[in-house]
């Protein structure tokens, strides 16, 4: 059975991804805090999901090995500002960038877990396109720069890495668990892109 | 008599940019923030009329705001602005450079600290955002061009490193900023230029890096022409380098 780690779902797309992937067969570890909506997936998969609370439990991962990492890193900002002229005072935008370098550096300690022979799939969940104002902009791009530093290391030691935005509001993106679950030709694997809920390559 | 500002003048690109721009007559709002650095007293001996150094922590909205009063007070306004004040970004070089003789994910913990990653936006890319917000009353009756030193560093697509996170995320973040402010402001007028100036022999890292390719003065001519020239069409915007190359964003 291929395991699965899923850090805590920041939207739709995270659990459609979960639910996907339990209907798969794969066994999944969600980094999630308790919830009603998490209990209920478990209660459906008792013997393929398990919720940890890293915290609570460092070694709760000790001796698993990810065929896939999922992060959803594309929860926005709490605070943005639209308008030049108006808007959040731009001094305290830095706390938005958190949400840039935060995600980065749960992957930092989620891929050795990913390391082996057999080298993961890095997967990512990020914000839904041209949704928020200059902070969700700013931490985006800088997030997928992030991912694209990583992808230069770690794809030539055999990882892949898949990248899609979340859906905009009142959409789903039931796209993305099959988008991480297949394998890309043509030297696509090669190249780290970012495609949208549609399955549309979308330009940086 | 055009007025241009120019932040992070005290040394390299900045302070070569006063020069080029005082050459051909232009008033040149100096942007200090290191008052030890006193090589612009010496440009403003030979220009005495024309240079005024003014304070501007770009990583400051009040600094920002004051250095506009301070302009507004002397020249009514600016006709450009070349934001170029910027930091790598890297506090401890033993950590967030990569050695590529050791195991990649060992070292990926320190290559990624959050500190550096929060610097560097808050000055390569809210800097921008301060600076402009700062200025645009002063450029609303002007020529209303606003430039941006940026880096192919911040290229997603075409970018091959492995570390330098704090540096390259904050200036992909740059220019997303700027492409968001071109979406914005473009229908009042305003006209962008966004810069990559090449790799300089500034420095950036402490001290004056001689293992780089250019001179700052040599980049510095090629954001003059880069800078002062009219665009057939300016609703497109590029991240052009000092060879007048065009790079992905």
């Amino acid at each position: 059975m291929q395991t699965c780690i899923l850090t805590e779902p920041q939207g739709e797309t995270a659990w459609l991804v979960m639910e996907k992937l339990l209907l798969r067969g794969m066994r999944l570890y969600a980094l999630a805090a308790p919830s009603p909506r998490l209990d209920a997936l478990a209660a459906r998969f008792p013997e393929q999901l398990e919720r940890i609370d890293p915290k609570a439990d460092p070694a709760a991962l000790e001796g698993v090995h990810a065929d896939m990492l999922v992060i959803d890193a594309s929860s926005p900002p709490e605070e943005d500002f639209a308008v030049l002229e108006e808007g959040k005072d731009i001094d305290s935008a830095v706390s938005c960038y958190r949400k840039a370098a935060g995600p980065l550096r749960l992957a930092a300690g989620l891929l050795p877990l990913a390391a082996g022979p057999h080298p993961g799939r890095i997967c990512w969940i990020t914000g839904a396109q041209a949704a928020g104002g200059y902070c969700e902009e700013m931490r985006r791009t800088a997030l997928h720069m992030g991912i694209k530093l990583l992808f230069n290391a770690l794809r030539p030691q055999g990882y892949t890495f898949r990248l899609v935005c979340q859906a905009p509001q009142g959409e789903e993106n039931g796209y993305a668990a099959e988008y991480f679950l297949r394998a890309r030709a043509g030297g696509d694997e090669e190249r780290l892109t970012l495609h949208n809920h549609l399955g549309v390559e979308l330009p940086w | 008599m055009k007025n241009v500002l120019i932040t992070g003048a005290d040394r390299g690109l900045g302070y070569a940019l006063c020069e080029g721009f005082l050459s051909i007559g232009w008033r040149v709002f100096a942007g200090r923030f290191m008052p030890e650095w006193t090589q612009l007293e010496e440009l403003g001996r030979r220009f005495p009329e024309r240079l005024i150094p003014i304070p501007l922590d770009v990583g400051d909205s009040r600094s920002a705001g004051r250095a506009a009063a301070g302009i507004a007070g002397t020249a009514g306004g600016i006709d450009l602005l070349v934001q170029n004040a910027g930091i790598t970004g890297i506090a401890d070089p033993q950590r967030e450079i990569l050695n590529p003789e050791k195991d990649y994910l060992l070292q990926l913990d320190g290559l990624i600290q959050e500190s550096s990653l929060t610097h560097a936006f808050d000055i390569n890319a809210l800097g921008a955002l301060r600076v402009v917000r700062a200025m645009k009353p002063l450029m609303d009756a002007g020529m209303k061009r606003l430039c941006f030193v940026s880096s192919e560093a911040g290229s997603i697509a075409a970018s091959t490193r492995r570390d330098y996170f704090a540096y390259t995320m904050s200036k992909a973040a740059l220019n997303a900023a700027v492409r968001r402010m071109h979406r914005e402001l473009s229908p009042q007028g305003y006209t962008f230029r966004l810069y990559h100036p090449g790799w300089l022999r500034t420095y950036m890292s402490g001290k004056k890096n001689l293992q780089a390719a250019l001179e700052p003065e040599e980049s510095a001519k090629a954001a003059l022409r880069l800078f002062l020239e009219e665009k057939d069409s300016e609703r497109v915007l590029e991240l052009t380098d000092n060879q007048g190359a065009v790079w992905p964003f």
